[in-house]
């Protein structure tokens, strides 16, 4: 399993609805940022099944992603997508007063924006050497 | 008039009237995310990543390309609290109705902290 940091854990936030979250760990993703964790989020993911069935991958989708762009709608969420077990997963991590953390995390067809040309190659921020990114379009 | 649960993390937004299972994507309805029952492809719900700072798009989104029915809120998950909605402005609603009324009553009063920002949008 990925290295989870703790020596966060138990401070907390302040998300975009103004609710206080805890730190349960963060990662350190291959953007160089740490992205944390909180128990309010882990509560939010256990109320869909896939995402509760994933939960404890999140530490390996952050540490190692098949592919990270920024949502182009709003770009300073940006999505971690991984194919685990033939689905497409992806992890949202949204900024706010320079801390980064979790939002959500659900399977999905396709990467975000490629079919409709709102997103390029040139705006992905991070790909695994070999991913086949064009078959998730 | 299908019955609506609205689930509410941080700053996103799901707009679910089925607990089946549900596999989201982008089918191009501006700011939401689709949600698709995994077993019969039925349209079951919708997310926003980012609520507060696409509402504006999505109802804009919603005009040019509308959502038909319509939907009776019955509850709001936020996470820490579940709350009954007996409000009548989401009673029978249609969605641009339902995103107003999310906006007004959760978010609009933290409008202050939220900054805007896009990308070939």
């Amino acid at each position: 399993m990925a290295a989870r940091d703790f020596s966060s854990a138990g401070e907390t936030f302040i998300d975009y609805k103004g609710q206080l979250n805890e730190i349960v760990y963060s990662i350190l993703t291959p953007l160089g940022y740490q992205t944390h964790v909180s128990a309010e989020a882990l509560e939010h993911l256990a109320k869909h099944s896939v995402a509760a069935r994933h939960q404890t991958d999140i530490p390996h989708i952050l540490t190692n992603p098949d592919l990270i762009v920024p949502s182009y709608e709003f770009p300073t969420v940006h999505l971690y997508y991984k194919v685990a077990r033939k689905i497409l997963l992806v992890v949202a991590i949204h900024q706010k007063s320079d801390i980064r953390f979790v939002v959500t995390m659900h399977d999905t067809p396709t990467i975000k924006g490629l079919k409709e040309k709102k997103i390029f190659q040139t705006d992905f921020l991070y790909i695994r050497g070999g991913f086949q990114w064009k078959k998730w379009k | 008039m299908e019955k609506m649960e609205i689930r509410m993390y941080s700053s996103v937004v799901e707009f679910i009237f089925s607990s089946s299972r549900i596999i989201y994507g982008d089918e191009g309805q501006p700011g939401l995310e689709v949600g698709r029952n995994r077993k019969n492809g039925r349209i079951v719900a919708f997310m926003c990543y980012s609520f507060p700072h696409l509402y504006k798009r999505i109802l804009k989104g919603l005009k040019e390309k509308p959502i038909p029915g319509r939907f009776s809120v019955e509850s709001v998950d936020e996470g820490d609290k579940v709350t009954a909605i007996c409000d009548p402005r989401v009673k029978n609603a249609a969605m641009p109705e339902i995103v107003q009324w999310v906006w007004e009553k959760y978010y609009a009063h933290l409008e202050e902290s939220i900054t805007a920002g896009t990308l070939h949008a």
